[in-house]
């Protein structure tokens, strides 16, 4: 069964998403940015929703942006925002961090389950691709400068999600991207991919 | 001898040439004088016309033609604003056309003689013409630019809360339709036994701050509210470490009291996350005639204290300034008072509450 993470600063309606929730899944409460951690290092979270506005910044995204990219750099679950900030730039920086999807207050609860059950179906369909061999890889580029960057950050991408499936074990890397080991110590030291680096992020 | 007699010749003219000197020395005198009073005359109808240059600039018209400037003509640009006079196609004109991101001003005068000592007093009246257009129209950009600005604040500050309800409302919508079993109902129950403090709060608050700047609403039913009980709750609320003491009640609008001490207590709860292990103590006592709560917490104290209650002013990063303010304006129309400053202990907040007035428009209103 799904474990998921709602976080969400107000009692009353985390109180309401909960009970939704709760119908078919597993569901952790977390009404701030230091219990959401604690909830994720303790507990086996598969999916977050979370609001942008928690305290003791409930105006502004900053503190939903810093959990975000927490969850996301350590747990790479999905993750849904839902939250009453209608900034461009805060869905922007979201969608930007790898957020599944955006939904603003208010929202029908059909809307947000549906939202789940799609972010369960990419994960879902993710790793049966990885299974077989095809890993998802995203990324940004400045679309209009030429086809090289965006090159670039795609050879950087792949390389960099083989090295650290492998434990940057070199020889089995080279084997699962079909190059070289020698090509592959170029790229190495072209990214400047260091093992340390790749260890700290996993 | 010789020199005698060039004294006796020159005398008659030197007479004549101090009496010229003279003449021309008070009527240079009569003109700066006359400039400096259409410059006072101009700054006072500014400040009659309430800063206002489509306002001023006719009356200006009026008043420079005391120091012989025939006519003044412009064309002024400014927050989505236009305010313009054609030019009269006359020779004798001084012009000067400024552009800025925000605003253009392009002020001419028609002058009767633009030469000699009068140009200057032109160039005098001129350049205070401009200048004080120029303030006006700062003024007006500045004030329109804060005035924005805090309804923004004031905007976002209501949305996360109108927006927190209407999602639960949509919630409580959803989860009724598909409540099944009474372990599911009983469950149902519970949550939103536990969710009214909290809803309670958000809409009191919500309340509270579309109040703001109203006129006290005379026919508002007052209830007993324990105030120390409030306090108490507030505390359980929001996980504050301390101790809420003594006992009080007074005859109020419940939605009001939470409001101002919602935003003290949330106050502190905001300086833990930043200062852990603080704690927050409160007392309510009675005095004569009044209700006194203080509330102190045992954290760092704050830079200029004494600006709390301004109006959208802010120490914190994304703080909106509402809260105290709205917290002090309560307090105010209710004829109490509110007070902060920095005590051995702590930031402590002192809060008095007059039971009298309520008691009486209670009274009244029985009768």
């Amino acid at each position: 069964m799904e474990t998921i993470l709602l976080t969400e600063d107000d009692a009353a309606l985390r109180g309401q998403i909960r009970f939704a929730l709760e119908e078919r899944f597993e569901v952790r409460e977390a009404e701030n940015v230091l219990k959401a951690v604690h909830v994720l290092n303790s507990e086996n979270i598969t999916l977050a929703v979370l609001d942008l506005g928690l305290p003791p910044h409930e105006d502004t995204p900053e503190e939903g942006l810093r959990l975000l990219h927490y969850i996301l750099e350590n747990f790479g679950i999905k993750v849904i925002i839902l939250t009453g900030q209608k900034t461009e730039t805060a869905a922007l920086e979201s969608i930007k961090s790898g957020a599944f999807d955006y939904l603003v207050k208010p929202v029908s609860m059909e809307q947000l389950m549906f939202s789940i059950d799609r972010a369960i179906l990419f994960r879902d369909t993710e790793q049966e691709l990885s299974k077989q061999g095809t890993a998802k890889v995203s990324f940004g580029i400045e679309v209009g400068k030429g086809l090289q960057p965006a090159r670039e950050e795609a050879e950087k991408n792949v390389i960099l999600t083989v090295l650290k499936n492998t434990n940057f074990n070199v020889y089995k890397s080279a084997k699962l991207l079909g190059v070289k080991r020698e090509s592959l110590y170029y790229f190495i030291k072209k990214f400047g991919f260091k093992r340390e680096d790749i260890d700290a992020d996993s | 001898m010789l020199t005698l007699k060039f004294v006796q010749s020159m005398y008659l003219f030197v007479l004549v040439a101090g009496a010229v000197a003279l003449v021309i020395l008070f009527y240079l005198r009569y003109l700066t004088n006359r400039a400096f009073k259409v410059q006072l005359r101009m700054v006072d109808a500014n400040q009659e016309c309430n800063y206002d240059i489509a306002l001023f600039l006719p009356k200006a018209s009026e008043l420079v033609k005391t120091a012989e400037i025939e006519e003044i003509f412009y064309d002024i640009h400014y927050s989505e604003s236009t305010v313009a006079r054609p030019a009269p196609g006359t020779r004798h004109t001084i012009v000067r056309t400024i552009t800025r991101p925000d605003y253009s001003i392009s002020l001419g005068i028609v002058t009767s003689s633009p030469r000699g000592y009068q140009r200057y007093i032109y160039m005098i009246i001129f350049e205070t013409l401009f200048l004080l257009i120029e303030m006006d129209i700062l003024m007006k950009i500045k004030v329109a630019n804060e005035a924005l600005c805090n309804f923004s604040k004031l905007h976002t500050f209501l949305l996360h809360d109108v927006k927190n309800v209407t999602q639960f409302i949509k919630g409580l919508i959803y989860n009724i339709d598909r409540i099944k079993g009474p372990e599911r109902e009983h469950r149902f129950i519970e949550y939103l036994r536990g969710s009214a403090p909290a809803l309670s709060v958000r809409t009191d608050k919500i309340l509270s701050t579309l109040e703001i700047g109203m006129e006290k609403d005379e026919e508002e039913t007052a209830e007993e509210v324990d105030i120390a009980r409030l306090i108490k709750d507030l505390f359980a609320l929001y996980h504050i470490k301390g101790e809420a003491a003594g006992e009080g009640a007074l005859p109020t609008q419940r939605h009001k009291m939470v409001t101002v001490f919602d935003n003290i207590i949330k106050n502190v709860r905001e300086k833990s996350a930043r200062e852990p292990g603080i704690e927050c103590f409160s007392s309510v006592r009675e005095e004569t005639g009044s209700l006194v709560v203080v509330i102190y917490d045992t954290g760092s104290p704050v830079k200029n204290i004494e600006r709390m209650f301004e109006p959208f002013y802010t120490t914190k990063e994304s703080g909106l300034g509402i809260g105290l303010f709205q917290a002090r304006h309560i307090v105010k129309n209710l004829g109490g008072d509110m007070a902060v400053e920095n005590t051995g202990r702590g930031v402590e907040f002192t809060v008095k509450l007059p039971k009298s007035a309520k008691t009486e428009h209670i009274d009244a209103a029985g009768e």
